[in-house]
């Protein structure tokens, strides 16, 4: 009798113990690489490293890839998000003609496909190899990867609105069009605003799609660059490699803390 | 003016299954007609027949004509006969992003009205209607989704008011709430019975036998009997509805 609830105080601190050491195996990975990409990406910042690499430079300088990632991912957006919106809002509210069968196995599958192949379907569209466009076939082939599974999201967020809510809008007199414009999209709009930042932040990041469209600009992101510079191998350059990572990380947090901050409540 | 609902041989499908089997009723103004009968047996989908609203749902069509007044609501826009026919739903359901004014006034909005006053004037008249008035008039901009359930419910009949129905349908609209909430609703039906047509779907006999004037008995997508509630509580002609009001199934 006594020997009992002993027993099963070992046995939970022994799973206590259990879950701390794999918390920490979880973590600790994520925990060292920020830090390394911070401490390195500084060091790959410092005026410097800058000035030592630039002047034998390859993989080009960084305001370019800056101002490329920035540039890249807001013509995504804009490419992106009306259509992704578009299409979800048609697929989760108009379920009923066959047509959206094959459009939504279309967008599924489309979601799930590997980065790369979305760059190599903007490539495909590419009929002049030379010149200008790497913006914009980049963001094209950003596009591709972004805007299925943006798809896909809006229609699951469409879909989360009980059908009590869309009957009481109905009930006094809306249109489906108003229904969606005044009622379901105002209370799906958080949601919205937060996946579409994710999303962005998520190929903000990517390699793969750009190989095919950068024109052999090496340095016209920052992924691509890192990608670039980590190639080349030397000192110096891996410095900058981590540089550059550094500043995407830094941009990636930002476009996800402010879509934390959207969290907040909107009345009207 | 509060006008008279008819219905006349009014069918229901969802796909292929027939849930309504052939339903005429006449619901007359300024009473209070209730609609009882076992968990789906078809008075849901019997009062979307009468605002149009089962069309919105996939799969499902109706047979047979309403008529509101004189008028055949086929004759009219879906949207028109919504705002004639109100509705009230079993769950509260005001619009979660918007604020206690709004969500009385979105139907005004929604059909083009501009002018502030006007808007501001139908809402107060609204919610006064509703009884809701003098609990909520310091605070119109609150979200509407902080007021009680209660209150909630009584926001969306004030919603369903504002764009001036002569009909209120009522599907079980005080089964999510408190026997004190249900007992304010009842009164609040009692008030309104003098301005509008009421139907009012429930599974409390009780509630039927205190707020009703009329009561239908649906059973299996059919009206078994309808009459004054007295007599169909008192003297049902039917054995089913006998056997339904003393409890013996349902
Ligand atoms: N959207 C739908 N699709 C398919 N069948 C449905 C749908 N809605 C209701 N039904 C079916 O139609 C029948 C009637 O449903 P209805 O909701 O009208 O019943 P009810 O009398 O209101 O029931 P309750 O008392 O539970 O509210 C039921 O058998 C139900 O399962
Ligand atoms: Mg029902």
């Amino acid at each position: 009798m006594k020997v009992q609830p002993n027993l099963r105080r070992i046995k939970s601190k022994l799973w206590l113990f259990l879950w701390v050491l794999l918390g920490i195996v979880a973590v600790l990975p994520v925990i060292s690489m920020v830090l390394e990409v911070v401490i390195r990406g500084l060091q790959g910042l410092s005026p410097v490293v800058l000035d030592q690499v630039s002047a034998s430079s390859f993989g080009g300088n960084l305001i370019h890839a800056v101002a490329g990632t920035i540039v890249i991912t807001l013509w995504t957006a804009a490419m992106s998000i009306p259509i992704a919106l578009m299409v979800g809002v048609y697929l989760a509210e108009y379920p009923n003609y066959r047509f959206m069968y094959v459009l939504r196995g279309l967008v599924t599958t489309m979601a799930d496909l590997p980065a790369v192949i979305g760059g190599l379907f903007a490539f495909s569209f590419i009929t002049k190899h030379s010149g200008d466009g790497a913006i914009m076939f980049s963001s094209i082939a950003l596009s591709f990867v972004l805007m299925p599974r943006l798809i896909r999201d809006t229609e699951q967020i469409l879909r989360t609105v009980p059908s009590v809510i869309r009957e009481g809008a109905l009930s006094i007199g809306a249109t489906k069009r108003q229904l969606i414009f005044y009622v379901l999209l105002p209370s799906c709009f958080r949601l919205l605003v937060r996946q579409w930042l994710h999303g962005l932040a998520r190929v903000m990041g990517e390699t793969a799609p750009l190989i095919f469209t950068s024109f052999n600009d090496q340095a016209l992101t920052l992924p691509l660059s890192t990608f670039t510079f980590a190639k080349g191998a030397t000192q110096g350059s891996l410095l900058e490699a981590w540089g550059r990572s550094f500043l995407l990380l830094i941009f990636v947090s930002i476009l996800l803390l402010v879509s934390k901050q959207i969290s907040r409540r909107v009345v009207r | 003016m509060a006008d008279v609902v008819a219905a006349h041989d009014v069918s229901a499908y969802y796909g292929q299954t027939k849930v309504l089997r052939g339903v005429t009723l006449e619901i007359r103004p300024n009473e209070v007609t209730a609609i009882i009968g076992p968990p789906g047996c078809g008075k849901s989908t019997f009062v979307r027949c009468l605002n149009r609203l089962l069309e919105a749902t996939p799969d499902a069509r109706m047979t047979g004509d309403v008529f509101l007044g004189e008028q055949n609501v086929y004759d009219m826009s879906a949207e028109e006969t919504r705002r004639k026919i109100g509705m009230v739903f079993h769950r509260p359901n005001p619009f979660p992003t918007m604020t206690i004014f709004s969500n009385v006034a979105a139907g005004l909005r929604l059909q083009g009205l501009r002018n502030q006053s006007g808007i501001a004037d139908r809402v107060e008249r609204s919610l006064r209607s509703a009884m809701l008035w003098d609990e909520v008039k310091d605070r119109l901009q609150m979200p509407a989704v902080l007021l009680s359930a209660a209150q909630q419910q009584q926001l969306c009949i004030a919603r369903a008011l504002a764009v001036d129905p002569s009909v209120l349908l009522l599907d079980e609209p005080a089964s999510t709430l408190s026997p004190m909430a249900t007992l304010q609703i009842e009164e609040l039906i009692e008030d309104l019975k003098t301005h509008y047509t009421i139907l009012i779907v429930t599974h409390n006999l009780q509630q039927a036998a205190r707020v009703a004037d009329k009561t239908a008995f649906f059973l299996s997508g059919e009206m078994v009997e309808y009459g004054k509630t007295m007599h169909l509580f008192t003297t049902p002609k039917d054995k089913r509805t006998e056997d339904y009001v003393t409890g013996r199934f349902g």
